[in-house]
């Protein structure tokens, strides 16, 4: 198969997409909060011309420690936060965004989007591929379609 | 020829598309669906979104001027080493970050040489972006 572009690989994307995204994952959440952090230690660590030995012997940790914090299988903690800001000579600041509903469409509904995108390109077809009407609706989605088989 | 890119997914602002070559997505979306890569994938599209740094993540694979735009999507949780090697392309304001090719099992610290002349060639590639 040298295409994706059949039904069967666009449907495992949907699914893919739509089970990552919607449910609330704790997890998910904490490494983000402290993928932000890093990315501001990494950044300074670079303008500074550190690398992960220097960083780690700063902050009297081991240079693993940093990579397993940076890939994410370690949650740091506010203590490490403290040692990175000593270090580094910086403050991290806080600031808190308030979630637009609205705009957030990107990570919730792929659906949306290809049909959005379809109308500008035509390239692609979008199919929903997990209809959440009930056993009424199934009846009546048949029924309209010229069925006669129970959905 | 152009190859093809299609989009998967994107910023709330617009400005950064993780797109998928078309030749290769056969095997890349399968891969990127396993338990365990969808997660990490998850993270990894968080932080291209977020425009965050993160080496350990999504870092250029530095080594050759024929390659300056090609950059390796880290997957290293359940002792995994893949990588997936990604065209980017910025122009206009925006991102477009292409994932190109699968690598399983990275094993040494260095670039084998099949490796890099692949990455050379990645780096050539040109696109024809869908949306």
């Amino acid at each position: 198969m040298n295409s994706y572009s059949n039904s069967e690989g666009l449907e495992g994307l949907t699914n893919f997409f739509v089970s990552n995204d919607t449910k609330y994952d704790l997890d998910y959440e904490k490494r983000m909060v402290m993928y932000r952090i890093l990315s501001e230690v990494e950044r300074v660590a670079d303008e500074k011309k550190l690398n992960r030995k220097d960083l780690a012997a700063l902050i009297g940790t081991s240079p693993s420690y940093i990579t397993q914090l940076f890939r994410g299988t370690k949650i740091i903690n506010i203590e490490t936060i403290a040692k990175f800001q000593k270090a580094l000579d910086v403050t991290f600041e806080i600031k808190a965004n308030q979630d637009n509903q609205d705009e957030a469409f990107s990570d919730l509904n792929l659906g949306q989007i290809c049909e959005q995108q379809n109308k500008l390109r035509g390239f692609w077809t979008f199919h929903s591929f997990q209809p959440s009407y009930n056993q009424e609706e199934k009846q009546v989605v048949s029924l309209e379609s010229g069925y006669l088989r129970s959905a | 020829m152009k190859r093809k890119a299609f989009s998967i997914d994107f910023n709330t602002h617009q400005t950064t598309y993780i797109m998928v070559d078309v030749q290769n997505a056969s095997t890349i979306m399968p891969y990127l669906n396993r338990d365990g890569v969808d997660s990490e994938f998850k993270d990894i599209r968080s932080i291209l979104k977020e425009n965050l740094r993160n080496k350990d993540k999504y870092k250029r694979a530095d080594f050759s001027d024929q390659a300056r735009n090609v950059f390796e999507m880290r997957f290293t949780r359940n002792a995994r080493n893949d990588r997936i090697y990604c065209q980017e392309i910025t122009f206009s304001g925006k991102r477009f970050i292409v994932m190109v090719e699968l690598l399983l099992f990275k094993k040494s610290q260095k670039i084998p040489k099949q490796t890099r002349s692949r990455i050379k060639i990645i780096g050539g590639y040109e696109y024809e972006l869908l949306f």
